[in-house]
């Protein structure tokens, strides 16, 4: 028997071709909205995190207690070397910086900047610092003195590739340090520090610089895994390696961008809820029309037998119908428009780097593809569009035959 | 978007500021303590025993003497600074010029990593010769909360002027004995306007010699922040003046930076000229 | 045949269909409304937070002070300006501020940070973020309305840090346009919270005759002149007015040409919000070509005779676009009754989401507001419903179309 109604059903939604087109139209559009939409603002956030993470803070790091409250030359981790050996074993790449204060001059220009000694060779495994160059080149240990400063510290200091930058500052012995070190490099925007008082050098030049013959400021630590995966797993390698030294995840290190996160599926989700809104008017709309249409044509069926259930079910069965076609319609659009736009919408040529919490993210609209991504705005659609029917099939399903036939 | 401008420091040293003392005060206190005023047979009388001469007039005279007495001299020092932190402990050996209050040059001697470095002061300009480098940096902003050379006076003490009469409402606290010495006790608060951190001073000198004893400086609230000493009263030249000035900062237990004069000469030929930029930069 | 009439009377005919397509229109009025509005609201909160920050949405500076800020450069004649910017189309106010780096010293502790001298009298709650955002104290103002010539205000962090209190005193070192080093002591007044953590702890505000005075920048001058307007669209215009106003010799900058971060975020956000209007538009419109095809197709056989009793069909179309004229300035009637109640409330009360969120976020250090509001700007009111109508007709015109393109015959046919 509903074998039958479902052929009644299509019938029904072929009969008006154009009509059904339309509201099958509009359902894709949709739902094709909600997929690219939805790609485009994950890719974002994704963007933004990978931005913001893989650039400077990684998945995990670890300090020596108090310095993140307090930072200050002498608070080290004197055994940093030994925890990255263990850290190293345990399968995740880490690195180690050193970090401390000095007055940067050149010409008649000075600033205060924040030197940081990085260990070149691991810095790679573990952030992309190393690509953030806008001008110049990277560090290189040919030139042990050459450094990489950020793009504000250029700017104040008047600063251009190949120019001489004094340092000057006071060396863990308490003796006035001071060095001449060259502009290899300038960054490109990559975080509000980096960029207003970064100054990066080798980790020998620091160390040399700055008497500071072991241990190091900061651990920073990233697994084999993608900057989406969980992290805990790496926060206990990390809490095992480094004893009584404070480990703190990156949610703990950047609890905005963490909180960003947890929100924009909220974000995403009220969007989704109010495209749907619209769908379910227009479907609402659109079922209500026909069943009132052809309500005669229900009450003639009623009255030759055909129970107030299968109307019902033939109502929303010709919905479902549609909404079957318009989720074939909008997956082909939606991923359509993804792939097209895969490279990334890119608005840097109008919009000049966001800064967000302190980090600076490049303006890039990106759409992210993936399975995922369509499923939730698809099934949605289904299950509004069949919540839109009920209704118009209840009305059609109570009608009076009688009162039908009868034109009302 | 408001700029932020941070200062970190670069170490565990205090660097509160220091008015009553400035580095070109310290190396022209003995060129004060040469004036010919100081002849006065002042130190010898009976006043410090009497009630009535507890008066404002009579530590005003002995804030001037402190103050005031190195107008037009110039003086020549060979020092030590010993300096111990938490981090560090380290031993300079330094040169330093003075003429007047607002001209003085600064050069060290040892250790070999900073021979050379000399810090130049004219007026309210400050700079610094770095050998290594082979540059001269003025000082900004910037450095000036940082310390000096490592130790617990900062680059803002060197610049800072402050004339303690003025700057300061002041009595006689107490006249006595302590520990067989008869001492002079100086009560300072800063006037309401004086651009200094202190809520009280107290500086204490030998009733007998005049010579600054003790020198106690405390927050708003009365409590201590640092002490500074002076011992180790020597011969130089003509004079007798303390040898040693040592600098403890209250809450940092076992700190301190002490400076001790192994030479002192007075009324040397020094023209304005010596404490040019220029003359920075020559090896002496 | 009047064809104005018919088609307001056509609509009522079937008062079920009018009423679904005009509240289809409502509908699109209604999210129209509360997606720009809120999105106007958080623009001009942050905008407006910014301008209160430092430089005002339109700011006049000595040239080349924006790239590379340093004390000497200043403008000399400020207050004179100010006046004569004050006059210019679009200001609100014009508030001069002055603007340096310090160390700040208490007996404790040095730490550096950010002079801002302002005019207590002038640069009031409204105007300037740091005093709407005093948690204890007072403003510089005296008990007498008087500038408190040895006062400051510090941030909260700042406070704690040096271990101040209202009353401590702070002693500030500056290097004034000579180059020389100053100092000032200047006693704690007030304390400010804003939520930055950088603002907070290096940002100190004193009297600007002050900093005048100690700085040595003369008696009537001022590193800025923050211009506020009235609308922060509107910088543009008021930028280019306030430049004919101020004469040459001084740059003036809009918030955006300052603030660049600010600037690309709202561009972004309003950008993608665009997007998503349309989308939504698209599918609205969708909706409403649907009633109205089915209305068109629901009265086939009226509209047959219509144009077999010699309608011509250019009528006919007529006549369907017209009832979708009736139908949408119903709809836009309908629309906006239903939507006042709710702007209201949102932009009185808002709905507050600070309960969701635990950090605070921040944008070119600027804290968002946790609660949604919303705000209209003037351009809106016009745009909303004029686009809700566009979006109408063009919805009609293909069932209008349809409607023209009947055959007469076919459409007499009883049987459907």
């Amino acid at each position: 028997m509903y074998g039958r109604l479902l052929k009644l059903a299509a019938r029904n939604v072929s009969r008006k071709p154009m009509r059904s087109l339309v509201t099958s139209g509009a359902m894709a559009l949709a739902a094709a909205v909600m997929i690219f939409f939805g790609a485009i603002m994950i890719g974002y956030i994704e963007h933004m995190k990978t931005s913001a993470l893989a650039m400077e803070t990684a998945h995990v790091q670890i300090h020596a207690k108090g310095y993140r409250d307090e930072p200050d030359l002498h608070t080290l981790m004197r055994d940093s070397g030994k925890i990255i050996e263990k850290l190293r074993e345990s399968g995740v790449s880490a690195t180690e910086r050193l970090y401390g204060f000095a007055l940067a001059a050149h010409d008649k220009q000075s600033a205060g900047v924040m030197l940081r000694g990085i260990d070149a060779e691991h810095e790679k495994n573990v952030t992309l610092l190393h690509t953030a160059v806008g001008q110049g080149k990277w560090l290189d240990e040919s030139d042990p003195r050459g450094v990489v400063v950020g793009k504000k510290v250029a700017r104040r200091l008047g600063l251009k590739v190949g120019d001489e930058l004094i340092v000057v500052s006071q060396a863990a012995d308490g003796a006035t340090a001071d060095d001449l070190l060259t502009v290899r490099g300038i960054f490109r925007g990559v975080s509000a520090r980096l960029d207003a008082a970064g100054v990066v050098m080798r980790q020998q030049a620091f160390r040399e610089l700055l008497a500071v013959h072991e241990g190091s400021h900061e651990i920073a630590i990233r697994s084999t895994a993608g900057f989406d995966a969980p992290i805990t797993n790496v926060v206990e390698a990390a809490k095992a390696a480094a004893g009584k030294h404070e480990v703190l995840g990156w949610p703990k290190l950047q609890p905005a961008l963490a909180e960003m996160l947890r929100t924009s599926d909220a974000q995403l989700g009220f969007m989704l809820f109010i495209a749907y809104l619209a769908v379910v008017t227009v479907v609402f709309n659109a079922t209500l029309m026909s069943v009132f249409e052809r309500m005669r044509e229900f009450g003639v069926l009623k009255s030759l037998g055909v129970t107030p259930l299968q109307i019902f079910f033939v109502v929303v069965a010709e919905s479902l119908a549609m909404a079957v076609i318009a989720a074939v319609l909008a997956l082909g659009l939606g991923v359509g428009l993804s792939m097209a736009f895969a490279d990334g919408i890119d608005l840097s040529a109008s919009v000049g780097d966001i800064n967000f919490n302190g980090m600076v993210i490049p303006p890039v609209l990106s759409p992210k593809l993936g399975v995922g991504i369509a499923v939730g705005p698809i099934v949605t659609l289904v299950i509004m569009v069949m919540l839109a029917a009920v209704y118009p099939a209840l009305k059609a399903a109570l009608v009076r035959p009688v009162d039908a036939v009868r034109g009302r | 978007m408001v700029t932020t401008f941070r200062v970190r420091h670069a170490t565990a040293t205090l660097t509160s500021v220091f008015t009553l003392f400035t580095l070109s005060a310290l190396v022209a206190l003995p060129a004060a303590a040469a004036s010919p005023d100081r002849a006065s047979p002042d130190r010898a009388s009976p006043d410090r025993a009497s009630p009535d001469r507890a008066s404002p007039d009579r530590a005003r005279k002995l804030l001037d003497r402190v103050d005031d007495l190195w107008r037009g001299r110039t003086s020549q020092a060979k020092l030590q600074m010993h300096v111990k932190t938490k981090y560090y402990e380290r031993k300079l050996a330094m040169k330093a010029w003075s003429k007047g209050k607002d001209q003085s040059l600064v050069r060290i001697l040892s250790p070999r990593r900073e021979k050379g470095m000399a810090t130049l002061k004219n007026g309210k300009q400050i700079y610094t010769w770095l050998p290594r480098t082979a540059r001269v940096i003025r000082l900004s902003g910037a450095m000036m909360g940082s310390a000096w050379m490592g130790s617990h006076f900062s680059n803002d003490d060197l610049v800072k002027e402050s004339r303690m009469a003025e700057d300061y409402t002041f009595k006689i606290a107490f006249e006595g004995k302590e520990r067989g010495t008869d001492i002079i006790r100086i009560d300072m608060i800063p006037k309401k306007n004086a651009a200094v951190v202190w809520g009280k001073v107290t500086l204490t000198v030998d009733a007998k010699t005049q010579l600054p004893l003790r020198s106690l400086y405390f927050d708003e609230k009365g409590k201590l922040a640092r002490t500074m000493t002076w011992s180790d009263v020597k011969p130089f030249g003509k004079r007798r003046l303390p040898a040693k000035m040592r600098m403890t900062p209250a809450d940092k237990p076992g700190e301190f930076t002490e400076m001790t004069y192994t030479e002192l000469k007075f009324d040397v030929a020094l023209d304005n000229a010596f404490f040019s930029v220029s003359r920075l930069k020559r090896r002496r | 045949m009047d064809l104005v009439r018919l088609s307001w009377r056509n609509l009522w005919r079937s008062k079920r269909r009018t009423l679904i397509t005009s509240l289809s229109v409502a509908g699109a009025v209604w999210m129209a409304t509360t997606f720009l509005g809120i999105a106007e609201w958080a623009y001009n909160d942050m905008v407006g937070k910014s301008a209160t920050m430092g430089f005002g949405h339109v700011s006049v500076a000595a040239p080349g002070y924006n790239d590379d800020p340093s004390i000497s450069k200043r403008i000399a004649n400020a207050e004179s300006m100010a006046k004569a910017a004050s006059a210019a189309r679009g200001v609100q106010a014009v508030v001069p501020r002055v603007v340096g780096q310090g160390l700040f010293a208490t007996a404790r502790k040095t730490t550096g940070g950010l002079l801002l001298g302002i005019d207590p009298k002038r640069d009031t709650a409204e105007r300037n973020l740091f005093v709407k955002k005093l948690e204890q104290g007072t403003a510089l103002l005296g008990k007498d309305g008087k500038v408190d010539d040895g006062g400051c205000i510090i941030g909260a962090r700042m406070a704690k840090t040096l271990q101040l209190e209202l009353g401590s005193k702070l002693v500030w070192t500056a290097t004034d346009v000579e180059g020389e080093i100053v100092s000032e002591v200047a006693r704690v007044r007030g304390i400010f919270q804003t939520g930055v953590a950088e603002v907070d702890m290096g940002t100190v505000l004193l009297p600007i005759d002050k900093a005048r005075r100690v700085l040595k920048l003369g008696p009537e001058a001022a590193t800025i002149l923050a211009v506020f307007n009235h609308e922060h669209r509107a910088s543009a215009a008021v930028r280019d007015a306030v430049s004919k106003a101020v004469g040459p010799g001084v740059e003036v900058k809009t918030w955006q040409q300052t603030q660049p971060a600010m600037a690309s975020y709202v561009q972004v956000d309003r950008a993608s919000n665009e997007i998503f209007q349309l989308l939504i538009g698209l599918v609205v419109a969708a909706g409403i070509l649907n009633t109205m095809l089915m209305g068109v197709l629901e009265r086939r056989r009226e509209l047959g005779v219509l144009l077999a009793i010699g309608m011509r069909p250019r009528r006919l179309f007529a006549l369907v676009i017209l009832e979708s004229v009736w139908v949408g300035l119903l709809g836009l009637v309908l629309g906006g009754l239903l939507v006042l109640p709710w702007a209201y409330f949102l932009y009185s009360t808002g709905i507050d989401l600070s309960g969701m969120m635990t950090e605070q976020l921040e944008v070119g250090g600027v804290v968002f507001d946790m609660t949604l509001h919303l705000r209209l700007a003037d351009a809106h009111y016009f745009v909303i419903p004029f686009a809700v109508f566009c979006l109408t007709i063009g919805a009609a015109l293909y069932p209008a179309l349809k409607a023209a393109r009947l055959e007469p015959i076919e459409s007499l046919r009883v049987l459907d």
